[in-house]
């Protein structure tokens, strides 16, 4: 967290440091009010700590200039001033609280805590994610109850994801948020306070690593981990099921499994390579490094980047990368980087031995947006082989084996949180005694009915008789299925059951690649939209309102008009003002992007597009828009 | 697009098969292998590929040096080439654009992604 401190009492200025400065929060300090302007207007600080008698321009000035140029950090006004008039005229200014001098440092730092808590929107002072719990007053984190030691930047980062649980950050941002103005790190120190955030939680039984690597964009914390990822899925998947996939999942599988025979080959050549780089460490420590094997080792890491990267492992690469940037410099000169060296020689030997980075590539297909898959079933096995089908599928799931909990989990939810289906187990005959449990049942399926938009239900039933099959009917189950039914044809049912509830969504897209145009269709039909293709921007006006499309994809760089173009011309138009819009692009940079999503749309999808992925943004957005 | 044939040169075992796999997998393309540039040029001249994949990166013959003696034979001046390349300063692809190469592909890349970007690069997909 990262504070501005104006006051021109340098001696508070440096208790506060100290004190506050335990707490892991990074302060920038400043002792006139126009400076306090300059920095304040210039970087982003979560909170704001201000004199009221400020030189140059006073502290109630001062909040009211940030208030008017619409500038919402917290503010606190730490004065002198006790009346109660003073302090009416402080919070009008637009302070969020009041703090008379002289003050207890833990009051303040409590005051502090229950701002920041407020403007990011987290209620509570202990941040979760699954077991792992940070203490924002204690500063400290644990793990099932085990205390994990962390250095202050290490729980500075921990800090920023689980406070920001749905943001992603570059690099940049990291520092940013983490380092005061007068500070510069390096990227390559960034990732250093990274992996060894990652290696402690690591160390304390943390199986699922809860920062997410996003490739070209940053890091952010991943959503709480499923019993099993899309690796082990793959690999004990047996090779008779991976037979009955769909096509374009068996290509994905064929190559998966090429991809991983490689690796076992490659493998042995990469822990040569890094006994090779090893061996270069002991030289530099030893003062023996040659000009010839310096080299050597230069082109071996840069070897490294290029291989590692492409079997999946994102991170290794970045290290190996890092190795290499070392290695152009003087590094036998200089003990720091030798260390360095060190460690991220280290950090790359354990990240090439860690199987789950294999496959990288396949399983960011599964990601928030994909399609949630509710299953409630008490057969635990059968659940199992779902689950795995789910996922090859592109499905994030949810099991359950009692009915009263998911009716629970239901009522938790937002409702743009909701399931995007639903697989239920019913057995009418082992029931025949117990009509409540059909009833529940059966009001459940009345309850997912009468959402909206409703949520479709796939009922897998132990016998076929036409009253049931009545009943189940009349509550608004999308499918009837009778038991023997296998994983495959269970999910085959629920993709059938979803393609209906977005079944008839006309989708629009308008993008000068006449390959892409042909190419989505075949990727985005299994989805059941309805798809409207059009490669010159000149017809747009007319063949919109022809359509009148449920949701927009707009290519940003087409000759005679931009994406960007047509967009603002929506967003400023009556009627299409609301209409979901999607950027598809090639381009990767952050704050290309962020600049783009000003112009009025509502996300961006990068190009190459996977279908499977972006059917799922697709139908993310389309639940977005009806919420 | 799938009678296509490409040539890979590249002294990297591990990014030879994985651009093989993704390439064969993916699009069915014909996918010929050099581990070297002189061998490169061979297999150019003789099988006379839709296009070349050249790492720039390689021991003896560097792919600049290759690109420059496939630029000189006129058997294989108009193959296009596409760079594999870890180096990603923009300094460093607008030079090798000026050299006359079709595209660069940074490394690491998708394998999955790859035959789509070099369709694109070459406008096999127009």
């Amino acid at each position: 967290m990262r504070i501005l401190l104006v006051d021109d009492d340098e001696i508070l200025i440096d208790v506060l440091q100290k004190t506050l400065g335990e707490k892991n929060y990074n302060f920038d300090a400043v002792f006139n009010g126009e400076h306090g302007w300059t920095y304040g207007s210039t970087y982003n600080y979560d909170l704001i700590i201000l004199d009221w008698s400020l030189p140059k321009l006073d502290g109630i000035s001062l909040c009211k200039r940030f208030r008017s140029y619409g500038y919402k950090m917290p503010i606190i006004l730490l004065t002198a001033r006790h009346s109660n008039q003073e302090k009416i005229m402080g919070l009008d200014a637009g302070a969020d609280d009041y703090l008379c001098k002289p003050f207890n440092v833990e009051e303040l730092g409590a005051r502090i805590r229950a701002l920041l808590r407020r403007s990011n929107f987290n209620p509570v002072p202990v941040l979760q994610w699954g077991d792992l719990q940070l203490d924002t007053c204690s500063c400290q984190v644990t793990y099932k109850g085990e205390l994990i030691l962390l250095t202050s930047k290490e729980y500075q980062l921990l800090e920023l994801f689980m406070s920001h649980s749905q943001e992603v950050f570059s690099i940049e941002d990291i520092i940013e948020n983490l380092w005061s103005s007068v500070e510069y790190p390096s990227e390559a120190t960034v990732r250093s306070h990274l992996r060894y955030l990652r290696q402690k939680l690591k160390l304390v039984g943390i199986s699922e690593d809860p920062i997410e690597t996003l490739r070209g964009r940053g890091y952010c914390l991943k959503s709480l981990p499923q019993d099993h990822n899309l690796a082990d899925n793959f690999l004990s998947c047996p090779i008779e099921d991976r037979q009955t996939l769909p096509e374009m999942f068996q290509k994905q599988t064929r190559h998966l499994a090429a991809l991983a025979t490689a690796w076992e080959k490659y493998r042995h050549q990469s822990n040569q390579q890094l006994n090779t780089l090893q061996e270069t460490l002991q030289a530099l420590k030893a003062g023996e490094l040659t000009h010839n094997k310096k080299e050597e080792a230069r082109s071996i890491a840069h070897k490294l980047a290029g291989t590692v990267g492409i079997f999946g492992f994102d991170e290794g690469s970045n290290l190996a990368k890092d190795l290499e940037q070392l290695l152009h410099h003087n590094i036998e000169d200089d003990t720091q980087q030798v260390l360095q060296f060190e460690n991220i020689l280290n950090d790359l030997q354990i990240e090439l031995t860690t199987e789950d980075n294999l496959f990288n590539q396949i399983s960011g297909q599964i990601t928030e947006n994909s399609p949630l898959l509710l299953i409630i079933d008490d057969d635990q096995q059968f659940t199992r082989l779902l689950k795995q089908k789910a996922i090859h599928e592109g499905m994030r799931t949810k099991i359950t084996s009692s009915i009263q909990w998911a009716k629970n989990w239901l009522k938790s939810l937002k409702s743009y949180e909701f399931p995007n289906v639903v697989f239920l187990r019913l057995s009418f005959a082992e029931s025949t005694s117990d009509s409540i449990y059909v009833e529940e049942n059966l009001s459940l399926i009345t309850e997912l009915n009468s959402f909206s938009p409703s949520i479709p239900v796939v009922i897998m039933a132990d016998r076929d008789r036409f009253f049931d099959r009545l009943l189940v009917a009349q509550h608004g189950g999308t499918f009837y299925l009778k038991q023997p039914v296998t994983p495959e044809q269970a999910i085959n049912f629920c993709q059938q059951a979803l393609q209906r509830s977005t079944l008839g969504k006309k989708v629009m897209v308008v993008d000068d690649d006449v390959e892409l145009l042909r190419f989505l269709p075949s990727q985005l039909q299994p989805w059941g939209f309805k798809l409207t293709t059009l490669d010159d921007p000149r017809q747009f006006w007319d063949v919109l309102q022809a359509v009148n499309p449920d949701l927009l994809l707009l290519d940003i760089e087409m000759p005679y008009l931009s994406g960007i173009e047509l967009c603002k011309v929506l967003r400023s138009h009556p009627y299409w003002y609301k209409l979901p819009i999607l950027y598809i692009s090639i381009y990767t940079d952050r704050d290309v992007i962020a600049q783009l999503l000003t112009s009025g749309a509502d996300d961006f999808v990068q190009k190459p597009l996977g279908g499977k992925q972006l059917a799922n943004i697709i139908l993310h957005r389309l639940e977005r828009s009806q919420v | 697009m799938s009678d296509k044939c490409i040539l890979l040169i590249d002294d990297e075992e591990a990014i030879r098969e994985v651009v093989q796999i993704g390439i064969e997998i993916e699009v069915g393309w014909q996918v010929l292998i050099a581990s070297s540039g002189i061998e490169g040029i061979a297999i150019a001249e003789n099988q006379q590929p839709n296009a070349i994949l050249l790492d720039v990166m390689m021991p003896e013959m560097d792919g600049i040096k290759t690109l420059s003696n496939l630029k000189a034979n006129s058997q294989t001046q108009l193959i296009p080439v596409i760079f594999l390349t870890a180096k990603t300063q923009a300094a460093d692809k607008k030079q090798f654009q000026n050299l006359g190469v079709a595209g660069v592909i940074t490394k690491p890349f998708n394998s999955m992604t790859l035959a789509g970007r070099v369709s694109k690069m070459l406008n096999w997909d127009k």
